[in-house]
């Protein structure tokens, strides 16, 4: 018996709503005001279109769609739903909860005149979670971020990624045993910043122009430098193309291409 | 520099009864879009001017002479949820000083780390102002989609192609080989001199028998016409009898929505 039967996945009912609520604010951070906004006065709110999996009476998971109207082509409407929110209470992860409310779309949307459903997905989870969805498929989108950082928060947050990997991966982990160095980052869209980087730790520090060993500068978009399937190819070319340009010895740039795998988290 | 580029828009921002004029803009400028959600007064009012966290001092407008010439639509979290201009005008004009305005009202909060703005691939006047001012460019996440009623968006698709040509007539039963439990296992496409009808019948003398999943019927329809030829020596779409493929490609090809752009601002998701 999987560890699924233990739920019962079932349409929300009026008494789960706050229990729903409560769920997505301690899954996603999102306050009180923001899921009113999103559920109780969204005009096409359809409280059919939210199921709920419950354990011993408390509300453990659960996954919405918002209707609406939806264009598919430059002159053809349609009725579709996004798939809004999923959440699954973190006690409960890992226990394969996530397939079943998932799947619970094909009776969710069956008899609502919906033709379509369309959702934002992170590719890697496709495979694992939305497998009943039979019929996904991802299109191209025209639609690109353009993103300016306004201080490095978000940078130290991928620095934070950095470390828990550093710390996790023993290949990197024997790489970093060599290094010390500090390297200054001059990335489009990005304020100044210096990355020390050594065995004990990978740390961040706001410009630091003094001390660097090496100067990275690159004007290329992260899409630009890692859509193409030949990284390294990408890499010299920009290289080349002086798109990317690095100042110090050759030594410790070698060195730190030796690290391009982790380093990557700081550009996408 | 003609007189027109030269002009000083004005800004200022969001005044109760602006919202029809933003509305008509918005859906003036990304109705072609698929993806696009259309504004109404309800869902305008909803989605922009009651979302927590956007205030309408966060709503920008550039006028020129009283008229709406483009707006933007900035929460303090530095995220621009919506964003258009009339391009028949000074686009890069509009969009620098629209862009300007958002940097400036973002970095005036203390808690934005970012901002950020959603635009079509396409266009150029976005990416040209963007890049002047020090934006970066990062991937938008994948879409993906799911047709529900297969029969339903055939015959929607057919009843706008023009492409459809006379004097072709077959009888086309597609059979889904992978199929959700409330869908249709076959669907029957007949071709009667420029007319086709849709139905869910298996025909019992098709002239054309065509195997596939319902993912790759999918992609078929918001691809392109290799996508089509990819499938059919990939072997996922299997069409007999062997002769009749030209035709059955033609055939399919009229359900194509012509590779449409999707575009999805930041307002609607999220």
């Amino acid at each position: 018996m999987s560890e699924a039967s233990e739920y019962e996945i079932r349409a929300l009912a009026k008494k789960d709503r706050a229990k729903f609520m409560k769920l997505l604010n301690d899954s996603f951070k999102m306050s009180d005001e923001f899921l009113a906004w999103k559920y109780n006065s969204n005009p096409s709110f359809d409280q059919s279109l939210v199921v709920v999996a419950v354990n011993r009476g408390q509300v453990v998971g659960g996954a919405s769609w918002l209707p609406r109207s939806l264009k598919i082509s430059k002159s053809l409407s349609v009725r579709a739903a996004l798939g809004a929110d999923l959440a699954v209470d973190r006690n409960h992860r890992g226990r394969g909860l996530a397939k079943p409310l998932i799947a619970s779309e094909n009776t969710v949307l069956e008899n609502k005149n919906i033709i379509m459903s369309y959702g934002l997905i992170d590719p890697k989870l496709v495979e694992h979670v939305h497998g009943p969805l039979i019929g996904l498929v991802e299109v191209h989108t025209s639609t690109t971020v353009y993103k300016k950082y306004l201080n490095l928060s978000e940078i130290r947050k991928k620095v934070v990624d950095m470390n828990r990997i550093a710390q996790s991966d023993k290949e990197i982990k024997k790489k970093l045993e060599e290094f010390d160095m500090n390297v200054l980052f001059r990335l489009r869209g990005v304020p100044l910043f210096t990355i020390r980087m050594s065995f004990e730790e990978i740390c961040l520090e706001e410009n630091n122009l003094k001390d660097a060993d090496l100067k990275v500068e690159c004007d290329l978009t992260p899409s630009e430098l890692f859509k193409s399937k030949r990284k390294t190819l990408a890499l010299f070319k920009a290289l080349l193309t002086r798109k990317i340009r690095i100042k110090g010895s050759l030594r410790d740039a070698i060195k730190l291409y030796s690290l391009s795998e982790l380093l990557r988290i700081l550009f996408v | 520099m003609s007189i027109q580029e030269a002009k000083e828009y004005r800004l200022r921002t969001y005044q109760r009864g602006d919202e029809k004029d933003l509305i008509l803009l918005f859906n003036k400028v990304y109705e072609h879009f698929a993806g696009f959600v259309p504004r109404t007064l309800e869902y305008w009012r909803w989605c922009i001017l009651s979302r927590p966290g956007l205030s309408e001092e966060g709503i920008v407008v550039a006028l020129d002479a009283g008229r709406v010439l483009g707006y933007a639509a900035v929460e303090r979290s530095g995220n621009i949820l919506e964003f258009c201009y009339d391009s028949s005008c000074d686009g890069k004009a509009i969009v620098s000083k629209l862009l300007e305005w958002c940097l400036r009202y973002t970095e005036s909060y203390q808690g934005a780390n970012s901002i950020t703005l959603n635009a079509p691939v396409q266009d150029n006047t976005i990416r040209r102002v963007c890049k002047e001012l020090g934006f970066t460019e990062e991937p938008f996440p994948s879409l993906f989609l799911r047709v529900l009623d297969l029969p339903y968006i055939l015959r929607k698709i057919i009843k706008q192609q023009k492409k459809v040509e006379k004097g072709l007539n077959e009888a086309i039963l597609v059979t889904l080989k992978k199929f959700p439990s409330w869908c249709a296992k076959h669907v029957a496409i007949l071709v009667q001199d420029g007319e086709v009808t849709i139905s869910t019948e298996k025909l019992e003398h098709p002239t054309v028998k065509i195997d596939a999943d319902i993912s790759t019927i999918s992609l078929c329809i918001f691809g392109t016409k290799r996508t089509i030829c990819k499938a059919i020596f990939a072997g996922s779409l299997k069409i007999r009898p062997l002769r009749k493929i030209p035709k059955a490609v033609k055939i399919l090809s009229w359900f194509q929505l012509r590779n449409p752009r999707w575009f999805i601002p930041g307002a609607d998701y999220g």
